[in-house]
């Protein structure tokens, strides 16, 4: 055993480049795993924290004094057992229109609700930044935190409210955890005034609403008491309750650490790959040595150890170090997490994650050398002291013979031949290089879809339309449905069709024909197979007693396409067939359609009040929606189509930089993996370029080789990379996005991308491949003589 | 002989030429009448005056009907009627005026007339001509509440207050009718021209074309006997009672007052028709007037299906520019919801007239009856020896008709009182009360605020959530929001969403009377004492609210704090009106400290002479609000004067 700690030791300061890649690649691996699923594992924790400590309700009730009594709503839910506590009834006002900051806009809603001390105890507003005088002050206004990141607003700074049709200046006194507002998602969200504050703002025929909490007992199921609650009462106002909270929270980093687990897998592949490459090269590089070994009485158990104990020490030093760094990464995105919620003393147990991935990474790293360093095991002493080089592999064959054209460069010829002269080398590299680029090709093509979403809207649940117009009816002379349609068809070089639509509502009823839930949806005027809108199961609504589903309201009632469903619209009940079903992210999979039929039969005024229209392709959109204005000047009201708007901007500029954050990464890791092979791979060669050299390669003629061999095998990894990537990407979105509605992620690859990150991997690897081999230049006759 | 045939020979030729160029002929005026008798007699308008005017004169000029339907008084060319919209050529002609002097410049930003002007957006606003905002393409959209201030302070808050505004539509581009753009554009005469603008208007305009029957102040028009109109029912129009208490000088430039006769609009129309003269007064030069009525901007017109052929309407400065049945008329109509006018000036024939009506002509149901369009086109028509047409009455038939019918037994669900919450306007639709009760025909909705019906319905269901109300005027969707058990919570009625009134709510009040004239409500559990200059009122569970109620004059300090309107500190908030029940109240709250801690007060007044009382409640800050819409909203909303109302 000590004889084998020092041949290790040996072998680990001989190799030191080498091992040092693996030890990276280690250390990047554990390290994404480990913060991946540390995430996965903290993520409801904060929020479930902040929401008991703050004693927050889970439920809220927003209703107007005139139509709901709040001291009958109080009484109830007190008499209630499940309850353990209802909150202090606060008034609020909601502002919808922009908030005004240093004269630009926020384009946000804001509940403006005034603070009382019964938020000492229940829905505790806490205090994270600014003077905690207890409740704001008269003439100062309480945010959530994430205002001070989101907007870059500060203390002491004003924010202006529209308040019938004045405007009202508030001093931002305080940045406050509001348990049910931790995320930015939230529109309206909720600010805090002084108690009292309200008639300082807003006239008393303004003052007509109120908010109450309840808060349930441990233990106890909300929905049954929801449903309870429903039966009992006769509410008419709004509810918001825990899961709706929960879910606004928690979607973004569930989203995050999916990705990083899906990345890390992709990246403990690639570490293996290199481990086994790494293995397997340093055995053959190795065989007089270990014929030696074996010679002098190392038995081939002692051979197979020498070499798991290599990649054993190694990734007992690099696994705690990734994990090292992973813990700070875990504690600093978890603070980045936490900080706006001011939990005091905030602990977590990453023992489970850390102790999770160190053991599938260091089993796994085990594994693949056990299997690698096998063939140590199997080397015969004699053969191997006799024969300085291994006889195994193959020197010549099909592969290599590939590269003995006439017509092509030497060094071209020479690196095609080293490359091929080892096959399991060459499978083995054509598989990394292969991984990078599927990542790469992952994130251009990805980066893309999103992009170009106007290109295949209606993939994504919208309509196909370049132009929505909005026909107003509050003016004196409106325009008719035919009329409308009338003049738009004088634009026939323009518009290339148009579907017209209005919304509706319906209420999913329940076997006891009670309001379950509230959706809305669209009705169409003409037939849907027309408008470019797909289903992912089933057809279209036709028949005047079919509509179809949006994917997340089927999967929250079971309903599948042939399925009936009993709802409430238009004042009737009505038994509809479930046609089809569609995805739409535009309503995070809540929703239906309906053919105009179906709804004529319901109420025959029906009329469509929205037009999309798809423009031609060579149509200035933006030109001709301010010809549309001109024309029909207040009759009507035209929209951005769904890729212009603010939310759908920012949502495609942070997929872009996650995407891109992503492949730097995984680039730099080719990078390294390139640098690294192409010095021990000359480390290994000595002898081989030194006769090259003999034979009046200068070390620029051998570089080039090495050069060509470097592209030869990304050559090899783009073409396994990119067809495996076309085919697993759309996959692995699908599982992504499910959640936000988006059963079937719309996949638009980006040839002009691909070739164009494929020519920056050939640029940077090449480059890469280049530098190291400058070692090519100590590279003399001398050591032949070491050899 | 021969010389007294010379002499009746040059007579005659002489009389040919100094007989108008265009006149009327006698038959012609005849038929005029006759077919204004024919309208009034199968019309709904229970009263009308029209005017007829060419470049020479005057050619007709009658009334028609009663000034109100209870009243015996007859409706003539004398009668003070409403203008509404009208007004808007006014204040457009009040801008050319001062264009023409050189104190503004139509192309010129209002900002550099008031360096204050602006919205939340203030690039767009700095954007903003004069131009813009008398040819309804300024771009704002928004009409802020008002004021209920008559003062010429009216038009200078509202102004300043678009600070909080946005405007979303590139300024000079697309056309949106905009009363606010021309109350700017009415303060920027007073500002320029420093007078106020109701003074401008009677210097600069009523007084040198002699419309002594005309003005924009309420003040007046008492004096001037003018009439309140009559609002929409199902058979017969309902007269209006004055609502002095409602009204506010925000939107006085855009019509939103002015009263005028047939007899003074005559002499208007003259002055255009001559090219901006009128007697011995030049009030515009023909360019100015050409400008006026040259296009800016278009919308679309009346279609075939309503009437009309389907060309473009263009709006000029303050007037509204058609080609109609190959004449180019300039027009512009006028609707206050209880009164109407429609004028028009065929360029073509140089004929003017216009229609006055003690009925929003403008909302009437086309299916049924002439719209104020088709008449007054009509009239020209007759004027000009032509035929009548059918130009403006659509050639379709109500696609609101069905033959859905509901059911008896779910009427009753219907049945009950609603209270507005949101939406409507504040000309005609605000503080309603809806009341949906069993009529000779099946269900019928009954819109009131105080002692005025607003509107009165026949309610024909298409579906069971969905009825069009059905009387003299345009039919309007009644959207009803039900439950599956089939209870009616609420209703949302031309752009006005209503709830249901929660009777089981009111059961937790008690009606208390603290005055032989006064009555309202107040939680059950309050104790209420009179006092000499008016009474106080407590909440057993808090004794530090307190409810005061004072007669008017009883004390000083609260005089002093009304009249501090515009001098407040940072503990107190704006002054505030609200409608609430029959009547609108000022209030303000304040901060202090008191025996109690921090408390917050609130101070209610009214500033009409007959309303006697002040309120002020004053309770802990954390209460306040909650009080106020416990108690006070409910006290306002029930509030009644006996003998003392309007």
């Amino acid at each position: 055993m000590k004889s084998l700690l020092l041949l290790n030791s040996k072998y680990l300061v001989k190799r030191k480049r080498a091992f040092v890649l693996v030890g990276l690649s280690l250390i990047l691996t554990i390290l994404l795993l480990s913060i991946a699923l540390s995430l996965l594992r903290i993520i409801e924790q904060p929020f479930d924290i902040t929401f008991n400590n703050q004693k927050a309700s889970e439920i809220l009730l927003l209703f107007d004094v005139r139509s709901d009594d709040k001291d009958k709503l109080v009484q109830w839910f007190s008499n209630q057992e499940e309850v353990w506590g209802v909150s202090e009834p606060s008034p609020f006002i909601m502002v919808n229109a922009p908030l005004i900051h240093k004269g630009g806009e926020l384009d946000l809603s804001v509940q403006l609700t005034e603070h009382h001390s019964g938020h000492l105890v229940q829905d505790e507003i806490r205090m994270l930044k600014g003077d905690n005088s207890g409740h704001p002050n008269h003439g100062e206004i309480w945010l959530p935190t994430h205002f001070e990141g989101n907007y870059g607003l500060k203390l002491g700074d004003t924010l202006g409210l529209n308040l019938n049709g004045e405007l009202r200046e508030l001093k931002i006194s305080a940045f406050v955890v509001d348990p049910h507002y931790l995320s930015a998602i939230f529109n309206p969200t909720r600010a805090w005034v002084a108690p009292g504050e309200l008639p300082f703002l807003a006239p008393l025929s303004e003052l007509n609403n109120t908010m109450i909490g309840v808060r349930l007992k441990d233990g106890v199921d909300l929905d049954t008491f929801w449903k309870h609650f429903n039966a009992s009462f006769d509410y008419s106002g709004k509810s918001l309750q825990y899961p709706l909270f929960k879910r606004a929270f928690t979607s973004f980093y569930t989203l995050l650490g999916a990705v990083l687990l899906i990345f890390s897998l992709m990246g403990l592949l690639i570490s293996l790959l290199i481990i086994k490459h790494t293995v397997s090269s340093h055995v053959f590089s190795d065989y007089r040595q270990i014929g030696v070994l074996k010679g002098v009485g190392f038995t081939p158990g002692n051979m197979v150890l020498l070499y798991l104990m290599q990649l054993g020490i190694l990734a007992l030093i690099a696994l705690p170090l990734g994990l090292m760094v992973s813990w700070f990464v875990v504690r600093m995105v978890v603070n980045w997490m936490v900080e706006p919620l001011g939990i005091p003393n905030f602990t977590y147990n990453l023992s489970g994650p850390i102790a999770l991935s160190f053991g599938i990474v260091f089993l796994l790293v085990l594994l693949v050398s056990f299997f690698s360093a096998r063939k140590a095991g199997l080397v015969k002493p004699v053969e191997a002291i006799r024969n300085t080089f291994q006889k195994k592999g193959n020197p010549g064959g099909r592969t290599s013979r590939t590269f003995s054209s006439l017509w092509l460069p030497l060094s071209l010829v020479l690196g095609g031949r080293l490359l091929s002269s080892k096959k399991k080398n060459l499978v083995f590299m054509g598989l990394h290089m292969a991984g990078i680029v599927f990542v790469v090709i992952f994130c251009v093509n990805i980066s893309n879809s999103f992009d170009k979403i106007h290109n295949d809207r209606t993939s994504w649940g919208f309509d196909n339309a370049d132009v929505v117009i909005n026909r107003k009816s509050s003016i004196i002379l409106p325009l008719k449905h035919g009329e409308l349609m009338e003049m738009l068809g004088t634009y026939k070089d323009e518009i290339r069709s148009i579907s017209p639509f209005n919304y509706s509502n319906l209420f999913i009823l329940s076997n006891e024909n009670r309001a379950i839930k509230e959706i809305q949806g669209k009705v169409y005027s003409d037939a849907l197979s027309k408008t470019g809108l797909g289903n992912i199961e089933g057809n279209h609504p036709v028949a005047p007693n079919e509509l179809s589903l949006c994917i997340g309201t089927a999967e929250e009632f079971n309903k599948r396409p042939g399925d009936s469903v009993a709802v409430f619209i238009e004042g009737q009940k009505k038994v509809f067939t479930i046609s089809g079903i569609y995805q739409d992210v535009g309503s995070l999979g809540q929703g239906f359609r309906l053919q105009e039929k179906a709804m004529l039969g319901l109420n025959p005024l029906f009329e469509p009040r929205f037009y999309g229209l798809e423009l031609h392709q060579n149509v200035d959109r933006d030109a001709f929606r301010s010809q549309l204005e001109e024309q029909f000047g207040e009759t009507i009201q035209t929209e951005l189509s769904i890729e212009e708007r603010k939310a759908m901007v920012s949502m495609v500029m942070n997929v872009r930089m996650a995407v891109l954050t992503i492949s730097l990464f995984f680039v730099l890791v080719l990078v390294l993996i390139i640098y690294n092979h192409q010095n021990s791979y000359i480390q290994q060669h000595k002898i081989s370029f030194v006769k090259l050299k003999s034979l009046g390669f200068t070390s620029k003629n051998l570089r080039m080789v090495l050069l060509w061999k470097t592209v030869l095998n990304l050559a090899l990894g783009v073409s396994i990379g990119i067809p495996l990537s076309l085919w697993w990407s759309p996959k692995i979105m699908n599982m992504l996005t499910a959640d936000i509605g988006l059963v079937r992620f719309p996949f638009i690859p980006y040839p002009t991308g691909m070739v164009m990150a494929m020519v920056a991997l050939f640029v940077l690897g090449g480059t890469a491949a280049w530098f190291a081999g400058s070692a090519i230049r100590k590279i003399n006759f001398r050591i032949i003589s070491d050899v | 002989m021969i010389r007294k045939t010379r002499i009746l020979t040059f007579f005659l030729i002489g009389l040919f030429f100094l007989c108008p160029t265009n006149p009327v002929a006698a038959q012609d005026l005849r038929k005029l009448d006759h077919y204004l008798k024919e309208v009034y007699e199968n019309h709904i308008i229970p009263g009308f005056s029209v005017v007829v005017v060419n470049d020479q004169g005057l050619v007709y000029k009658k009334g028609f009907g009663k000034e109100r339907l209870d009243r015996a008084k007859p409706f003539t060319g004398q009668t003070v009627n409403a203008i509404g919209s009208l007004t808007k050529s006014m204040t457009a002609m009040a801008i050319m005026q001062l264009v023409e002097q050189g104190d503004l410049e139509l192309d010129t930003p209002v900002v550099h007339y008031l360096p204050w002007f602006r919205t939340a957006n203030k690039d767009m606003s700095d954007k903003v001509t004069v131009r813009m905002l008398i040819n309804n393409t300024s771009g704002l959209q928004a009409s802020p509440e008002p004021s209920y201030d008559l003062s010429d302070n009216a038009l200078a808050a509202l102004t300043r207050n678009l600070r909080s505004t946005f405007i979303t539509r590139e300024p000079g581009t697309v056309y949106e009718y905009s009363n606010l753009g021309f109350s700017i554009a009415g303060y920027v005469i007073s500002q320029v021209s420093g007078l106020p603008y109701k003074e401008y208007l009677d210097k600069q305009l009523f007084g040198p074309l002699a419309m002594k029957s005309t003005s924009t102040d309420p003040e007046k028009f008492g004096a001037l006997g003018a009439l309140e109109g009559h609002y929409q029912g199902i058979y017969q129009a309902t007269p209006a009672l004055r609502e002095k208490q409602f009204e506010s000088g925000e939107y006085i430039p855009a019509g939103s007052f002015t009263r005028s006769t047939a007899q003074d609009l005559g002499n208007y129309l003259m002055a255009l028709l001559n090219k901006g003269k009128f007697g011995n007064a030049r009030l515009l030069s023909e360019e100015s007037i050409a400008e006026m009525w040259s296009p800016n901007s278009s919308f679309p017109g009346l279609m075939e299906d309503e009437g009309g052929d389907g060309k473009p309407i263009q709006y000029g400065l303050g007037w509204m520019i058609s080609e109609i049945e190959g004449r180019k008329i300039v027009h512009h109509g006028g609707s206050t919801g209880k009164m109407s006018s429609m004028t028009m000036i065929d360029l073509t024939n140089n004929r003017a007239a216009t229609l006055l009506a003690n009925l929003d002509l403008t909302f009437i149901d086309q299916y049924q009856y002439p719209t104020i369009f088709n008449l007054v086109n009509n009239i020209l028509h007759i004027a000009a020896g032509e035929p009548i047409t059918e130009f403006g009455r659509p050639t379709i038939s109500d696609p609101s008709l069905n033959d859905f019918d509901l059911v008896e037994e779910r009427m009753e669900k219907y049945v009950g009182e609603f209270v507005q919450i949101k939406g409507g306007d504040f000309w005609v639709y605000f503080g309603l009360s809806m009341e949906i009760k069993r009529g000779d025909k099946g269900l019928e909705a009954m819109m009131t605020r105080g002692k005025n019906t607003i509107n009165h319905f026949e309610l024909d269901f298409a579906t069971p959530s969905l009825a069009i109300g059905r009387n003299m005027g345009i039919p309007q969707r009644f959207q009803f929001k039900l439950t599956p058990d089939g209870k009616v919570k609420g209703l949302f009625c031309g752009g006005v969403e209503y709830i249901r009134e929660n009777k089981l709510r009111l059961e937790q009040y008690k009606k208390v009377e603290p005055g032989s004239h006064l009555g309202f409500l107040l939680p059950k559990d309050w104790s209420l004492q009179k006092l000499p200059d008016g009474f106080t009122a407590n909440d057993p569970n808090d004794s530090s609210t307190r409810l005061r109620g004072f007669v008017k004059g009883s004390r000083k300090k609260v005089e002093d704090a009304i009249a501090k309107v515009s001098k407040r500190t940072s503990n107190e908030s704006p002054w505030f009106s609200i409608r609430e029940g029959q009547y609108v109240w000022k209030h303000q709250s304040s901060v202090r400290s008191g025996s109690h801690g921090e408390e917050v007060h609130t101070l209610f007044y009214n500033e009409m002479s007959n309303i006697p009382i002040h309120f002020e409640i004053t309770s802990k800050k954390e209460n306040h609000t909650l009080i106020l819409q416990q108690v006070i909203s409910p006290l306002l909303n029930s509030l009644e004067f006996y003998g003392g109302n309007q």
